[in-house]
């Protein structure tokens, strides 16, 4: 059989035959890669779509708190918590509750445990036994009983945080008790980073809230620290640290 | 002889050529078809391309938008990470921090000085208490004193830890205990 012949033969079948190889190269090299791609910018546009939720909600968080509210808040919290150790606020909140209470104050020294200073963008591991840094204070004091146990209570209820790791009281046959004391200050460094703009940002909870309530009722007796409540509250603007004063 | 209209005398096409035309036209219309497949997905293809397109770059401004609000509001988040991380340890510290001053209370509410000598709270959260008293009858009383602490669940796993009489016949009592919070 010819060629002529054959095309004679079939030349019907030529024109379906190239509208099915164009069809054909037309699914794989136009519709199957756009519908990949189609089928990406779901998927892309799927996580987006989260991520844009996730930054919506923050930011309808942070809109709606009160920014002189918030540094209000972070300065109470900071005099609680410092973010470094400042020794003088240790010692002048001790003295202070000391003088409240009645008490006399003996000896004051710090434990073995810390350097003078510490950098505030540098915790301090090796005094962590929780999430932030300690500072061991000893000290020793004397009173009547009422005024012993007068101190014991003011040291749970003020600003900035101390707390009784143990004490041994001995009574005297004056009637007077003298104690000696091991004390925590704790401190804590700033937050370095402020996370990813996609990271979730809830308000404060209920707890949150009573704590930060707990934490504004409790008396600032430290002349040290008593100067942070009477600043102005201060713009951001270009600075670099938004707790500088 | 067949009647015809057909006066071309040479057979167009053979015997063989006659019976493909069925799959000619078969094979025609499912190009066809095909043909029309393809267009119709390639329509909706390119549809869907250009409404994803389009969609897309809504949400990469709407991220972009809300990027900008956001960073208008760097100083509070700044403000409010640094609140929420403090109050992580201010929670830590206040569910450890005791008012201390009830071991005294506890102490003294068993006998108070010049029987009650010492009081003191170990590192492990253990109260012990040491008592002086000038007989016997008063040793028990200051026993019955501690276990009616103990009854009214202010004080908890009492232990006895010392009993001496000096040549004075005064007797030495230490007692430890787990202190209840309520």
């Amino acid at each position: 059989m010819t060629f002529r012949k054959f095309l004679r033969m079939y030349n019907k079948f030529v024109l379906p035959t190239v509208i099915l190889v164009i069809c054909i190269i037309a699914v794989f090299s136009g519709i199957v890669p756009a519908v990949r791609s189609i089928q990406n910018q779901y998927i892309e546009q799927d996580a987006l779509n989260k991520e844009i939720a996730v930054i919506r909600k923050k930011v309808q968080t942070l809109e709606a708190l009160d920014e002189n509210t918030l540094r209000r808040q972070v300065i109470d919290l900071m005099t609680a918590v410092p973010p470094s150790k400042q020794l003088p606020s240790v010692f002048s909140t001790l003295d202070s509750v000391a003088l409240q209470s009645g008490v006399t104050v003996d000896s004051m020294s710090m434990g073995s445990s810390g350097n003078i200073a510490s950098d505030s963008s540098s915790a301090a591991s090796s005094l962590s036994r929780s999430t932030s840094g300690l500072l061991d204070i000893e000290m020793s004091v004397n009173g009547t009983s009422d005024q012993a146990k007068q101190f014991l209570d003011t040291l749970a209820d003020v600003r900035r945080f101390v707390r009784v790791n143990s004490f041994s009281a001995g009574y005297g046959e004056d009637g007077l008790v003298k104690m000696g004391l091991l004390l925590d200050a704790f401190y804590a460094p700033y937050p370095k980073t402020l996370g990813k703009s996609g990271d979730l940002l809830e308000p404060f909870t209920a707890n949150e809230e009573v704590l930060l309530s707990q934490v504004a009722r409790m008396p600032l007796i430290s002349q040290e620290l008593a100067q942070y409540e009477s600043l102005p509250p201060v713009e951001y603007g270009n600075k670099a640290d938004p707790f500088s004063y | 002889m067949n009647p015809s209209s057909n006066i071309n005398l040479i057979k167009s096409d053979t015997q063989n050529l006659e019976s493909l035309i069925p799959i000619q036209n078969l094979y025609r219309n499912f190009s066809i078809i095909v043909l029309f497949i393809v267009v119709v997905a390639g329509l909706l293809t390119i549809s869907g391309y250009i409404i994803f397109g389009i969609r897309g770059q809504a949400l990469v401004n709407q991220k972009s938008s809300l990027l900008t609000r956001l960073e208008a509001q760097k100083t509070k988040e700044t403000l409010f990470l640094a609140a929420r991380s403090r109050l992580k340890i201010v929670k830590e510290v206040l569910d450890t921090s005791r008012k201390k001053s009830v071991f005294l209370t506890n102490a003294q509410s068993v006998a108070d000085a010049p029987v009650l000598g010492t009081v003191t709270e170990d590192v492990s959260g253990r109260v012990s208490m040491t008592y002086k008293v000038l007989s016997i009858e008063d040793a028990i009383g200051l026993n019955d004193r501690i276990l009616d602490l103990y009854e009214a669940g202010m004080i908890d796993d009492v232990n006895l830890l010392g009993l001496s009489i000096s040549q004075d016949y005064s007797i030495s009592l230490s007692y430890d205990y787990k202190p209840v919070w309520k």
